[in-house]
């Protein structure tokens, strides 16, 4: 019963995205949205995930919106309508504020 | 999938209260049934009429009326966050002997029930502004 993991915090400003690495279990994914985008470079997030079956995601207007990319990382970009889907293929869903 | 929204962000105040519009969009697009939006907290700003925007912004206010009315959804605010923020239907301003009613006609005012049964007819339900 797999669960998506939504941080919408900056990783400078609360521990959301410590929460959700601390919950994240095998088959998971994670999605980084509006200031959560922030933590798009971060080496706690990309040695969190690399090599192993948890997926991360940001959204791609957030990351506009602050000139980020996801440019030499594990990170997939996503619209609005693959935020749903990614919403439809995971039983549950945590919202980190 | 049946999919409900409960919405804890003002629209002035954070970003979330757009996300979870944009997400509402994108779900109905394609093509997933809303159950219930439950705007929660200070995301009962969101069922103001009263607000104006400037020009140069998005009323996400209007923008939400617009998609609830467009699309009949089920648009619910909590009843106790909602009477202290100003956020009152014209039963409730006339029962507190207010002036004014100030809830967008789209959205009902009902209590924290209406949350949990949307919990129970949902496939999947979504935070936003937490």
């Amino acid at each position: 019963m797999s669960t998506l993991h939504i941080v919408s915090k900056s990783p400078f400003r609360t521990d959301a995205l410590q929460r959700c690495l601390s919950l994240v279990a095998p088959g998971d994914s994670i999605i980084l949205i509006e200031d959560g985008v922030l933590a798009v470079n971060l080496s706690i997030l990309g040695e969190r995930i690399s090599g192993t079956d948890v997926s991360c995601f940001a959204l791609a207007g957030d990351l506009i919106a602050r000139s980020l990319t996801t440019a030499g990382t594990e990170i997939q970009q996503a619209d609005a309508a693959s935020f749903v889907a990614l919403v439809c293929e995971h039983r549950n869903s945590i919202s980190y504020g | 999938m049946i999919i409900s929204l409960v919405i804890h962000a003002a629209p002035g105040t954070s970003q979330g209260a757009q996300t979870a519009l944009t997400f509402c969009q994108a779900a109905l697009d394609a093509g997933h049934q809303i159950y219930r939006l439950f705007f929660y907290e200070d995301g009962v700003h969101n069922a103001h009429a009263l607000a104006v925007w400037p020009q140069d912004e998005r009323d996400l206010n209007a923008a939400w009326a617009t998609l609830i009315r467009d699309h009949r959804l089920d648009a619910v605010v909590c009843v106790a966050s909602a009477l202290k923020r100003g956020v009152l239907n014209t039963d409730e301003a006339a029962r507190y002997e207010k002036n004014a009613a100030s809830l967008e006609p789209s959205f009902e005012i009902s209590g924290l029930g209406q949350w949990v049964d949307a919990c129970l007819h949902s496939d999947r339900v979504v935070s936003f502004g937490v």
